[in-house]
């Protein structure tokens, strides 16, 4: 299995979100944390650290939560590097998705202990006008949401920040559960198709990635 | 649960944004392996909600900077730096090997090697290791050592199996049955390590039999290598520590069984990257040791592998050197085909 079969694919996948730098070097720093190369760890945590700190510690609301959540994402990329499957996106998504989903772990499991004790969650969704932000990356993600209708931006946010599941949104906004489903998934493809319009996806170059071996980490699907 | 494909597609967006409940997930995934249709569909919408993440980020980026904790940079580090968990060390075992079969030529797979095998064999025989596991384990269907669970009976049927077809087969489904195994390995927690498997006789927990079977794959991967004309690789440090330390471990229980040794107290000094001093003796460690032997950590694995002979074994003996001898020949006594 070479990276060539795999960069005409992430190339051509996507409808057309342009890939411009990222896949290849993506590709050598995972097949070089395969290989148990610890200065690609550093590398990855020098590039994601942050992105994934920061969804922990917004979807968590708590600081030693985020640490934790961040650890695990680490421990995970380095224990099974071979997971990230590049025909489902980028490096920087895999990293989020992961951040994301332990984070939501992490809520769920709260929410069970305190037996559905709330936590202090604002009634109505956090306001984007709050999420100030520099990077150009979040000002498109940022144009994205705004351009959401108002009930589909409220739905998205709850689940994604809050980390809340379809039902918990349909019943804070009181809504049937069968509406929360379908506001998220068009919100979602609202937001993919706005980003797809964009360049979203042109990815930032990871610096100082030399070059390994040209084979495909040992993986099988 | 079976999701029908309209039940599944509603449930995507939520899906997506990991706000379904747990069971409806991997309803969801399940319909995904099958459906290419909803599967681009879930890989667009987990992007878009990955892309929520960088409003996170960005926000983090303005007035109020944030400061990532020192502390989970020290603990990231130090993964690196201490003994390698089972799975990554397995990881970096099978990748090496991969890597190394995909330029494994026609003629190269006929090589016979030092483990009494040809190129091609030895993979079906680690085949035959990393299925025994995931057998036992439950995470396959079905076993292709026919449910044989002794360890040389089963290896000689998958090898004989294997024999006649091609290797491009073989490295197939050795790969799929290492990767079977890496993935349980990277998502289990600390009891799924303690689950036992039989292993010669005694119950052994699944974290021993992962770093056991990494360490196999290592020195079939340099049989390979000898035998084909190709460089010796070392295992990284971090590897290197992690295989060490489970092989004093399993030499300080051998001892213990010998009459030479019983109540005596070994320390082992190993040198190099990935080497540290380890005591030997079960229980207490009692100072100062009766012996103490010293060589390069690397050479120390290659003894345990069976790879290099006792007489042949670089090494500093101090203290007696009938209970160092005893601890070598120990030693160079682990490997079985």
């Amino acid at each position: 299995m070479s990276i060539g079969g795999k960069q005409g694919t992430v190339g051509a996948q996507g409808s057309g979100i342009r890939v411009s730098v990222g896949p290849t070097e993506e590709l050598r720093l995972i097949g070089r944390m395969a290989t148990g190369d610890d200065s690609a760890l550093r590398l990855l945590y020098e590039h994601y650290a942050s992105l994934v700190y920061s969804i922990a510690l917004r979807v968590t609301q708590d600081r030693c939560a985020a640490e934790d959540v961040a650890q695990q994402v680490f421990i995970r990329v380095w224990e099974r590097p071979t997971a990230f499957d590049p025909d489902r996106g980028s490096l920087r998504t895999w990293m989020a998705t992961l951040a994301h989903s332990r984070a939501v772990d992490h809520v769920r499991r709260e929410q069970a202990g305190h037996r559905r004790e709330q936590r202090q969650l604002p009634e109505v969704p956090s306001d984007v006008e709050d999420l100030a932000t520099s990077a150009a990356m979040a000002d498109r993600v940022r144009r994205a949401v705004d351009a959401l209708p108002d009930e589909q931006r409220a739905a998205v946010l709850l689940a994604y920040y809050d980390g809340r599941t379809y039902r918990q949104v349909a019943a804070t906004l009181d809504i049937p559960e069968g509406t929360a489903k379908s506001r998220l998934r068009l919100g979602l493809r609202r937001i993919a198709k706005c980003l797809e319009k964009e360049g979203y996806g042109a990815l930032e170059p990871v610096p100082g990635a030399r070059p390994v071996r040209e084979t495909r980490p040992g993986v099988k699907r | 649960m079976t999701m029908t494909h309209d039940e599944a597609a509603e449930l995507l967006g939520a899906w997506a944004l990991d706000a379904c409940e747990a069971e409806e997930t991997a309803s969801v995934e399940g319909h995904l392996r099958t459906c290419q249709e909803c599967r681009s569909e879930a890989a667009e919408l987990r992007k878009a909600a990955a892309a929520l993440g960088e409003l996170a980020a960005g926000q983090s980026l303005g007035t109020d900077r944030l400061d990532l904790p020192d502390r989970l940079r020290a603990s990231v580090f130090q993964l690196t730096l201490s003994a390698s968990t089972p799975a990554a060390l397995f990881g970096h075992q099978i990748h090496a090997l991969a890597r190394l079969l995909d330029t494994i030529g026609p003629r190269e797979w006929m090589a016979s090697t030092a483990a009494g095998w040809t190129a091609h064999e030895l993979v079906a025989h680690l085949l035959a290791g990393a299925s025994y596991i995931n057998w036992q384990l439950g995470l396959v269907e079905s076993d292709p050592g026919g449910g044989e669970l002794v360890w040389l009976p089963r290896s000689e049927t998958v090898v004989a199996e294997h024999r006649e077809n091609e290797p491009a087969l073989t490295v197939e489904e050795w790969r799929t049955h290492a990767e079977i195994l890496h993935r349980h390995l990277a998502e289990a927690d600390r009891d799924d390590l303690r689950v036992r498997i039989p292993w010669f006789g005694q119950d052994t927990p699944l974290r021993a039999m992962a770093v056991i079977h990494a360490f196999e794959t290592w020195i079939h991967a340099e049989d390979i290598r000898q035998a084909t004309g190709r460089p010796p690789e070392a295992p990284t440090p971090a590897d290197l520590e992690s295989m060490s330390r489970l092989a004093a471990q399993l030499l300080g229980s051998a001892m213990s069984a010998s009459h030479t040794a019983r109540g005596r107290s070994a320390r082992l000094v190993l040198t190099g990257p990935g080497g540290g001093e380890l005591s030997i003796t079960p229980g207490e460690s009692i100072t100062p040791p009766d012996v103490t032997v010293t060589a390069d950590v690397v050479g120390f694995c290659r003894l345990i592998g069976g790879r290099v002979r006792p007489t042949d074994f670089a090494h500093r003996l101090e203290g007696d050197p009938d209970l160092g001898r005893v601890l070598v020949e120990t030693a160079a006594s682990f490997a079985y085909p």
